[in-house]
Order: C-alpha cells, then structure tokens, then sequence
C-alpha cells in the first residue's frame, strides 16, 4: 500500500467531519433564532395588552374582572424566568384575549369602534405570527434532532457534545383536542 | 429544496454564458459583414457588451422589472393588514422581510422578484387586495415566498431582463418587417434590415421556449406544495388561484417578458390555456385547474379552521369577516391613483339604488371640502338654498345643522333620494384606518345626539355645527323620523 493512502483517508474524514460539524452549528443557530423569533412576538403582544385595555374600558362596565387579570396576566407573565411556567402563562394570555374578544361582540359600539378593529388586527396578526415562529422552530428542531441523531452525524454529536432540542409543545387542549364537526 | 437551488444556479449560470456567446455570435457576423468592423472585435464587443447587460440585469434587475410594471413601495401605516400577513409568512419561511410593492392595477396577480432572500420584494395589485379574502392573500404570499425560499427569484429575474430584451427587440423587428412589408418599400437598406428582422424573428419564439424551459412548470408545483406548508391551509390558495384565473380583466402592465414572474400567467388566463398547440407549448405556467386539483388533494396538511387566520384564532368564525376581502385603504387607493369606483369590487352591502325616472337630478358641483371619512373630494348639490355635501366614493352626506333641519322640515323624502343617489363604492374594509374629520376645521367628529334627529347617535363638529351622515346613516335618519318630519304634501305653507 502506497504511503499516500492513509493520508487520503485521513484528509477525507478531516473534512467531513469539519462539514458535518458546520452544518450541526448552522441548522442550531437556527432553531436558537426560531426560538428568538417567539420571544419577539410574545413580547410584542404584551405591548399590545395596555392598549386593548385602554380601549375596552372604556366601553365595558361589566367586564372590569376580566380585564383586570389580564393584566395581572401580563405582568406576572413578563416577571416569570422559569421556561416551564412562562409558556403556561402566555397560554394563559391567550386564552383571556379570546375571551375578551368574544366578549366584546356584545358591546356593539365596542365592535364597530375603529380603534378596536385595528387592535384586533394587530393581536390577530401577533397570535398568528406566534404561531408561525412556533412552527418554524418545530421544523428546525426536527430537522437538527434528525441530523444529530442519524449515523454518521451521531458520532460527531456525540463527539462535541451536540444535544437534542426540545418541541415547542402546544399547551392548550383546545388546539390539541379534534375540532368538532358543525352541520 | 436544496437540489431546486442547485438547479436553479445551474440554469442562472446556463443562461448567462448562453446569451453572452450568443450575442457574441451576433455581433461577429451583423458587425462583421454587414458594418465593416473587424468580426474578432465586433464579436469581442458584443461579449463585453453582453457582460455589461449581465451586471445591469443582475443588480438592477428588481428595480427594472418593479419600475416597468408600474409598482409601488409601500410602508405598514399604507396596508397593515398586507404588512402583516407578509411578516407572518416570513416568519413561517424563517425569512428576512421582503419589501413590498403595490402595482395600481385591477386585475388581480402577485410575483417576487430579487437577486436573493436578503434583498427580495414582493409585488401584489390592488386588484388582489379588492378581491381576495385575508385566507386566500395569505396564500398567495406564502407561495411567493416559497419561491424567495427556492431562489427561483433570481433565475426569474434575469430570465425576465435578458431574455426579455431579445424578444423585445425581435417583437419590435417583427412589426417594422411586417410594416415595411405592407408600405411595399423596397431597397438596398431594407432588404438588410429585413434580412436581420427575419433572423430576430426567428428567434424569437425560440427565447419564448427557452423560458418555458427554465421556468419549468415544476417549479409553480413546488411554489404551490411549499406554500401549503408554510400556512398549513391549501384551500386559501386554491381558492385565490381560482378567483385568479377566473378574473376576466387584463393586467396592462405585464407582457412576454414578465409573463412568467406572476402566480398565474397573466396572458393566459383561464380557458386560453386549454387553447391551440402554441398556448400548450409555450405557457409558462401549469393549467390552473391542474394547480387547484393537486392542492385540494393535499390530505392532513390543513389546520382546523379555528386556528388559522383571518382574525383572532380561536374564536368562533364568523362567515361575512372570513369571507370579506382584504380591501385598500383610501390614502394608499389616492396615492396609487385609483379611482374607488374601478375597485368597487368590494362587496355592496346593497344593490345599486334604482332612481325613479321622474326624480329630478339636482347639478352636482365639485368643492375644495375633502371628505372626512375617505379624503376624496366632497361634492355639492343644493335643493331649494340649502346645501348638501356627498361624498362621491363613500356615500356619506355632510350637511350643516341648520340645513338638515330646514331640509327635514321641507321634505324628508329628498334626503332619502339623495342619500340613495350617492351609494358606498367602497365598503368599509378601509374603515380600520381614517379617522374622521371635520373638513373645514380638520378636528375629529364627535358623536353626538340630536333630540330633533332621534335617538342616534350622529357624527358632528362642534366648531363649525356640521353633521356628518356615514352612506344609508341620513335615509335611515329620515325615515325613522319620518312621522315627525313633514312630507311633500304638507310641505305648502313652509318657508325655507
């Protein structure tokens, strides 16, 4: 066997692993910056919530409670560190601003005010965008678990320490749950 | 993904030196026999004439293809509702934001264009926001930013300058031949020319080929496949492909040359694609039906209807906001030079009023009063000394207090007539937006009550004592109050 041969094998793998190792920190950054992506969104419906009140109170006299956790909602929500706890509470978040809406639909001057339907297409916006960074980061997630994972990039995970990341799961069980059929 | 952008550099690079040696070929025999030039330096000219071309329709290749299709930047406070559905699908497509163009034109269609994902535009036409409901526009983005994603944009882009350029001039030769040819002049000079006119246009439907080639149908495919994965929703796009296709206006502003940028080809449009041999052979685009059939059979991709957009996921759907189209706000409508009755595709809230033939039209004169609801110019009609100021586009009446009264008092049945003369060409997509103002004052209405105008509340300023009646608010005013006010049989004895 001539000297050279071992030399070639070498090099190759050398340069695999260095691409293997490249696409490993590519496809994490992305799925970091999907992460990111989710944070900016959330904390652009936060900035939203005073405005919505701020409107809303002004026609809804009897719905002063519902306000009045969401914006406690808001603000132990922006407080909280915990990963876990945060996503319980914007679930939360949610969950009261559809209320809120769903409410409003009996206040017609409420309904009809112009202030009110820009808002609404703003946080309805934000929720989608929410959940299109959400699913964003779900495919990069699959996507980067699936590399690290298959042979021969496992190695190479295991190597450098490359972890798995974790799904955004959805927390509702309304949005789990199978929609129901209306005839 | 990954082998389309292969494919799609492979082509880019294809097409470049192809036309660089073609125009060098060009250039060796036209300069070389017939201008007397060296051929070597004629032929070394058009190469780095051809170079040249390369890098203008490289760099300037968007702002060239948005500029001849007439398109404009607009900002979020010009269409927050566009801004935001296009935000939220470059987040799906984890995509820096593209900048986003309207063309002012009814017809409706959408493309991307851009030399790569970080410096891309994405141009729509008044006609699609007037026509599509928020689902079916979020489709139509989604697939064009699946195309940003492919990088098909800048094979598209360059297809669309360089090779447009030749069928260009080979159109233009071919209609000067054709000219001369009728005018029956004949010459040394012409028969050169016409020498030449021939040979571009010969190759003029070779170039058409050439982009039903590169622009392969299997691209749209992905572009609708990709789109349907970024919204989770196929029917949006189905149904905005649908109401595409089926739209019977004409986009002025696309030709040979953009044809294939467009979500649905706009020279081909509904039943000319399942025209002659020659519409098969070179449409760049797959038939429509084909598009919609393969979308529609996308199983277990679609989100229930409850989370997907239009508004506030998670609640109950209502039928007339899902379906309401997107609309154009009335600054970008003015900016864009559009009048509002070209886009009054708007769903009416009512038909067209039918005005009795014996009603007697009163002159309508134009004012410098602006209105206050959607800033188009109020105009004037005057019924025994007093006035009244309708607004053309939106239907709404602005009069003063004083002549309200004495107009009730005279005859309510004028207000009605008047009110229905003057309908809403505009519906109320873009009532997200304005504010309403005083036009003399410029100061916000106020909403008021008037004992002697019943129990509504009405649009008034203060200052100048003017109501303002939004389009059906004043015939709904006068027949409410119709047993209070008096009818023309009472109205002898009344004076104005």
């Amino acid at each position: 066997m001539p000297w050279w041969v071992p030399v070639a094998l070498l090099v190759a793998v050398a340069i695999g692993l260095v691409l293997i190792y490249n696409s490993f920190v590519t496809w994490l950054n992305r799925v970091r910056n999907g992460w990111a992506q989710i944070d900016v969104q959330l904390k652009r419906r936060h900035d939203l919530i005073p405005n919505l009140v701020e409107v809303c109170r002004a026609y809804m006299t009897y719905e002063r409670e519902t306000l009045e956790s969401l914006i406690r909602l808001r603000q132990e929500a922006l407080r909280t560190q915990d990963t876990k706890k945060r996503q319980d509470q914007e679930t939360q978040v949610s969950q009261h601003l559809r209320q809120l809406f769903a409410l409003a639909e009996n206040y017609p001057q409420l309904k009809a005010s112009e202030n009110l339907l820009a808002l609404q297409e703003e946080l309805a916006s934000t929720e989608n965008k929410i959940a299109f960074a959400r699913q964003f980061y779900n495919d990069c997630v699959m996507e980067y678990n699936t590399r690290i994972t298959q042979f021969p990039g496992n190695l190479v995970a295991w190597l450098f320490g490359f972890r798995p990341q974790p799904f955004f799961q959805i927390e509702l069980a309304s949005e789990r749950a199978v929609p129901e059929v209306r005839l | 993904m990954y082998a389309q952008i292969a494919s799609n550099y492979r082509w880019s690079v294809f097409l470049v030196l192809l036309m660089i040696l073609l125009l060098g070929a060009v250039g060796y025999f036209v300069g070389g026999f017939f201008f007397g030039i060296p051929p070597d330096w004629a032929a070394v000219g058009a190469i780095v004439f051809a170079l040249v071309w390369f890098l203008i329709s490289y760099y300037g290749g968007k702002r060239l293809i948005l500029w001849s299709s007439g398109a404009q930047k607009i900002a979020k406070e010009d269409h927050a509702t566009l801004f935001n559905v296009v935000e939220e699908m470059s987040i799906a497509a984890g995509l820096p934001m593209p900048e986003i163009y309207v063309i002012a034109d009814t017809a409706p269609n959408a493309f991307a264009t851009g030399r790569h994902p970080g410096e891309a535009a994405i141009a729509v036409t008044a006609g699609l926001l007037t026509k599509l409901n928020r689902d079916e526009l979020q489709g139509v983005i989604a697939h064009e930013m699946a195309h940003i994603k492919n990088h098909d944009i800048k094979l598209a882009m360059l297809l669309a300058v360089m090779v447009g350029t030749i069928t260009l001039i080979c159109d233009v030769a071919w209609r000067l031949l054709r000219a001369g040819v009728r005018a029956g002049r004949r010459g040394r000079g012409n028969a050169l020319f016409a020498l030449v006119a021939i040979l571009f246009a010969l190759l003029a439907p070779l170039f058409a080929s050439l982009i039903r080639l590169a622009v392969s149908r299997r691209r749209e495919f992905l572009a609708d496949a990709s789109a349907a994965l970024l919204t989770r929703y196929p029917e949006g796009l189905a149904s905005a492909l649908e109401k595409i296709d089926a739209d019977p206006e004409p986009l002025e502003v696309a030709n040979r040359a953009t044809q294939h940028l467009y979500i649905v080809n706009p020279l081909m449009k509904g039943a000319r694609q399942e025209g002659g041999w020659y519409e098969k052979l070179f449409s760049t685009h797959p038939p429509t039906s084909e598009r919609v059939a393969r979308l529609r059979g996308m199983v277990g991709v679609s989100l229930p209807a409850e989370r997907r957009a239009s508004f506030l996921p998670g609640l109950p759907l209502k039928e007339e906001r899902v379906s309401r189209p997107v609309g154009i706000p009335f600054p970008l409508l003015a900016r864009l030079g559009l009048p509002a009755a070209s886009v009054g595709t708007i769903s009416l809230d009512r038909p067209a009023p039918v005005v009795a033939p014996e009603a007697r039209e009163e002159p309508v004169e134009p004012t410098s009063l602006s209105c206050p609801r959607c800033r188009e110019g109020l105009r004037k009609v005057s019924v025994k000394g007093r006035h009244l100021f309708p607004c053309p586009e939106c239907g709404g009446i602005l009069v003063s207090r004083q002549d309200l009264k004495a107009l009730a008092q005279y005859d309510h049945r004028v207000l009605i007539r008047l009110d229905e003369r003057f309908p809403n060409w505009v519906g109320y997509g873009w009532a997200l937006i304005s504010k309403k103002i005083c036009p003399r004052c410029r100061k916000p209405l106020a909403e008021t009550q008037f004992p002697e105008f019943g129990p509504a509340a009405v649009d008034w300023c203060a200052q100048c004592d003017l109501l303002w009646f939004d389009d059906t608010e004043l015939s709904v005013m006068a027949k409410a109050n119709a047993s209070r006010f008096k009818t023309g049989e009472q109205r002898e004895g009344v004076r104005l």
